[in-house]
């Protein structure tokens, strides 16, 4: 019997696979068309366990489907911007360009050990010019098209990594790579506009039907739309002074017993120029970073500003202002008024600091002496304690509520999001330029079209903290666009997730002159099966959908 | 702005689960890599120095918990095709998956079955088919249907991501395979067509070996550019079925019959059954009731 060397017989399979050229695809075919494709790896220099999984996934779906007559776009490529080519760069001494693009020959080699029905000649790099000046055009364009801005806000700062970090990236209060804790720092930095669709970003996840729940209410969540009311409360004691909220539960008016301001907040920042206790509390809150998931686990925290609102329904009523840790700035207002008895947070706030607690929604099955008292009551009943609205229920109570605030003129109906706009800039070298000249003048001016692309330069020092960039000795330095002044380049990069929110549609055509043709992408789009792993639920598959019907639909970015 | 509708770039996902290992530590808590350590009477030690450690948890291969398992060495040792049978016969897709030593070991088996069964296999002869028509003896038949039922099932779940069920599927038909091989008369043109077109099927799973075996049956170009078989339904139709015997509307007795048996033939066989017969008494039943591939009900 011929023994079985396993090394052997598929080397010789995938040397005549290639030669024949067997998983070719175009779309100039007149077969029907399936595109699979497998989330694409960052080059980190070997292939892992979760590689092969994910890869051998994907390539049982390509191999049936060519066998059941589609025409099967299957590729390959490498997202290979981003911090660790920078970290070797430091640690080791190599330039992060050549890092990575030994890492893909090495991690390509493996690959092709596998036996993968992979387009090899479809292969892209995000790192290469080639690749990224498309991204500098479509980054002009919505900026044309006012969907890109610049705007100062607050962001997560590893002090040791130097950068700003995202919210995910932001582990316990601490960098994810680092470990550093995470300091607030306030920025201005580049903005894409994407909470301008949330409504279509939302109504369009019913129509995802092969998508896994799961996945599908990850998104739901984090576009996050709640209804709702902004409610003005006056300061007592002020002519014009007032604090403004959002709520979801108008419902719960009658229960409101104290206000909670964002430590961000700028009556909080006001009124800590002259109260030395508040600002060292704003700042032991700084440290708790931006992350959503740090500060809903933080013990709650608050200050008495030692100002008082007006209840706006109850005649001479007033509610102690708080600034607290728990309240977000960038959610609704930055200002929440506290009804312990429904909300949790609430109820542990208003426990620690002994602030009374008013039930105003019973279960139906219970008595109007229902009391509230560790836990708070969440569920659906019956309005009590509520002035004309006691004896509804909770959902003809907001409604009621929502009425009642427009008439006296104390506020509006309102829809809120919790999908913020994404920023995209990062203070980093290994990412793509952001087109942009600051001129002291003219401010920032797009980078001339005959000027794209703009380019890395190789020459860079990595031997201290921060940006290479901001230390290139003439990188920064070119003229105004404009007035011809002398102006400086933009030294931030692009959020490496920019890379991967279009690289499929690359893949339909990845020598095209244009960031993709229409023709092609045409054809091969959707992707009819993704496959990778859930830990880009959230960001990769929301930035992709939110790119993905701009340049297809639009014509945005001029596809040829 | 009014985009009206969001044209979607992923019409399909799916999430697939984590590649895990049991993590292993030695007593100072230091992390240690698997093949660092074995297990011996029960208790795991740490082969450089025969000390006993702490096995933790089954979790995420992790670099910073050394619990990872290098893929190249894996393809260097087993080869490609065994590294990718166990990624995706164990657990479903999406679920999480354990990497263990005796798993991939099992793969390498059956990957080695495989092979040699395959050996001396003869080409399978051009045009050849094997219609209902041709007199089969019951082995022949067998292997027959268990390949037209691994076409079936094997094309069914492999739509529904259950790709766990898939190489299970190929391992039935394998030992149908077997099997055959075993008895006395094989007809070498029925082995190798059935073997051809195991090779398709294994093609999407295990490619390499299966284009071996698709070039030593005979195959014409690349199994990767052949078209998937179409399951015969007269091969699937009349599958044995298990039917439950009662008595009095107690179930007293099983019986394995072919599917859509005839009633009359169904009662005959299932009275002469001798878990029946002693309840009869030698009196002939009053009634007997078949429900077709389901039930049968001796009422006396």
């Amino acid at each position: 019997m011929t023994k079985l060397t396993p090394s052997k017989l598929e080397a010789k399979w995938q040397k005549i696979w290639a030669a024949a050229a067997a998983f070719a695809s175009t779309h100039l075919s007149g077969q029907p068309k399936y595109y699979v494709l497998e989330m694409f790896p960052y080059p980190s220099g070997r292939i892992h366990m979760g590689h092969v999984r994910n890869y051998a996934l994907g390539d049982v779906v390509a191999r049936f489907k060519r066998a059941k007559g589609f025409n099967v776009l299957h590729p390959m490529g490498w997202d290979a911007f981003g911090l660790p080519a920078e970290n070797a760069a430091i640690e080791r001494n190599v330039h992060p360009g050549n890092w990575t693009i030994e890492n893909i020959a090495a991690m390509r080699a493996q690959l092709k050990t596998m036996g993968l029905s992979y387009d090899w000649d479809r292969e892209i790099a995000t790192c290469t010019p080639d690749y990224y000046k498309h991204e500098q055009k479509m980054f002009l364009e919505f900026l044309k098209a006012g969907l890109a801005y610049r705007k100062e806000s607050w962001v997560n700062w590893d002090p040791v990594e130097n950068t700003v970090l995202a919210n995910e990236q932001v582990v316990d209060g601490r960098g994810w790579r680092s470990g550093a804790l995470v300091e607030r720092r306030k920025l201005s930095q580049w903005f894409l506009a994407i909470s301008q669709f949330a409504d279509e970003l939302l109504s369009a996840i019913e129509g995802l039907d092969r998508w896994p729940d799961k996945v599908r209410l990850m998104q739901h969540n984090w576009i996050g739309r709640s209804e709702g009311a902004e409610l003005r409360f006056a300061l007592a004691g002020s002519d014009d002074g007032e604090v403004t909220v959002f709520t979801t539960r108008p419902d719960t008016l009658y229960g409101a017993s104290f206000l909670a301001l964002s430590p961000q907040h700028p009556l909080a920042a006001k009124l800590a120029e002259d109260n030395q206790g508040l600002a060292e509390f704003i700042a032991e809150c700084a440290r708790l970073g931006t992350s959503e998931a740090v500060i809903e686990k933080a013990e709650k925290k608050g200050f008495h500003t030692g100002l008082f609102a007006e209840h706006p329904l109850i005649e001479g009523h007033k509610l102690p202002v708080y600034v607290a840790n728990f309240v977000l700035m960038d959610y609704g207002s930055g200002a929440v008024f506290g009804c312990p008895a429904h909300d949790q947070r609430d109820l542990d706030f208003a426990n620690a600091y002994g602030l009374p607690v008013i039930p105003v929604v019973r279960p139906k099955d219970a008595s109007e002496d229902f009391t509230v008292s560790d836990e708070a009551y969440t569920g659906p009943g019956l309005l009590f304690n509520s002035g004309s609205w006691t004896g509804m229920d909770v959902e003809a109570g907001k409604a009621a509520a929502i009425d009642k605030i427009e008439e006296i003129g104390a506020g509006t109906r309102k829809t809120t999001y919790r999908l913020r706009d994404w920023g995209v800039s990062r203070q980093r070298y290994w990412g793509c330029p952001i087109p942009i000249i600051h001129c002291p003048d003219c401010g920032p001016v797009a980078v001339p079209e005959e000027q794209l692309p703009v380019t890395l330069p190789e020459d860079v020092e990595f031997d201290s903290p921060g940006n290479p960039l901001d230390r290139h000795p003439s990188w920064a330095k070119v003229d105004c666009p404009e007035c011809g002044k002398a102006a400086k380049r933009e030294t931030d990069t692009f959020d490496t997730f920019f890379e991967s929110s279009w690289y499929f549609l690359r893949y339909t055509d990845p020598k095209s002159e244009q960031a993709f043709s229409r023709e092609a992408a045409a054809y091969w789009m959707p992707v009819d099966q993704y496959i990778g792993g859930v830990e880009h639920a959230v960001l990769h598959l929301l930035y992709s959908r939110f790119f993905h019907p701009r340049p297809v639909q639009s014509g945005l970015f001029r596809a040829g | 702005m009014g985009y009206l509708e969001l044209d979607e770039p992923f019409a399909g996902l799916m999430t697939q689960g984590m590649v895990c290992h049991q993590s292993f530590k030695d007593n100072k808590g230091n992390w240690l890599f698997p093949e660092e350590v074995e297990k011996q009477g029960g208790n795991w030690i740490e082969k450089k120095t025969g000390k006993e450690i702490v096995a933790g948890r089954v979790e995420k291969m992790s670099k910073s918990k050394r619990n990872v398992v290098d893929p190249e060495h894996i393809i260097q040792t087993y080869g490609a095709d065994t590294a990718r049978l166990f990624m995706l016969s164990d657990s479903p897709p999406e679920r999480d998956l354990e990497w263990t030593e005796s798993g991939v070991e099992g793969a390498h088996r059956f990957i080695q079955k495989i092979w040699k069964l395959a050996q001396n296999t003869k080409k399978c002869p051009t045009g050849f088919e094997l219609t209902p028509d041709v007199a089969l003896t019951p082995a022949e038949e067998a292997v027959i249907r268990a390949l037209h039922k691994a076409i079936e099932d094997i094309s069914t779940d492999i739509e529904r991501f259950a790709f766990n069920r898939c190489v299970a599927h190929l391992h039935i038909l394998v030992n149908s395979l077997s099997e055959y091989r075993g008895t006395d008369k094989v007809v070498e043109d029925i082995f190798a067509c059935v073997m051809q077109q195991f090779a398709v099927l294994l093609s999407v799973f295990s490619p390499h070996i299966a284009e071996e075996i698709w070039e030593m049956t005979g195959g014409t170009g690349l199994v990767c550019q052949t078209s998937w078989p179409v399951a015969n339904p007269h091969w699937l139709k009349s599958d044995m079925v298990e039917i439950a015997v009662q008595v009095n509307g107690k179930l007293r007795a099983r019986i394995t019959l072919p599917a859509d048996c005839p009633a009359a033939e169904a009662e005959e066989k299932a009275l002469a059954l001798e878990g029946i017969e002693r309840y009869l008494e030698g009196t002939p039943p009053k009634r007997v009731i078949v429900v077709p591939n389901r039930i049968i009900n001796v009422v006396c």
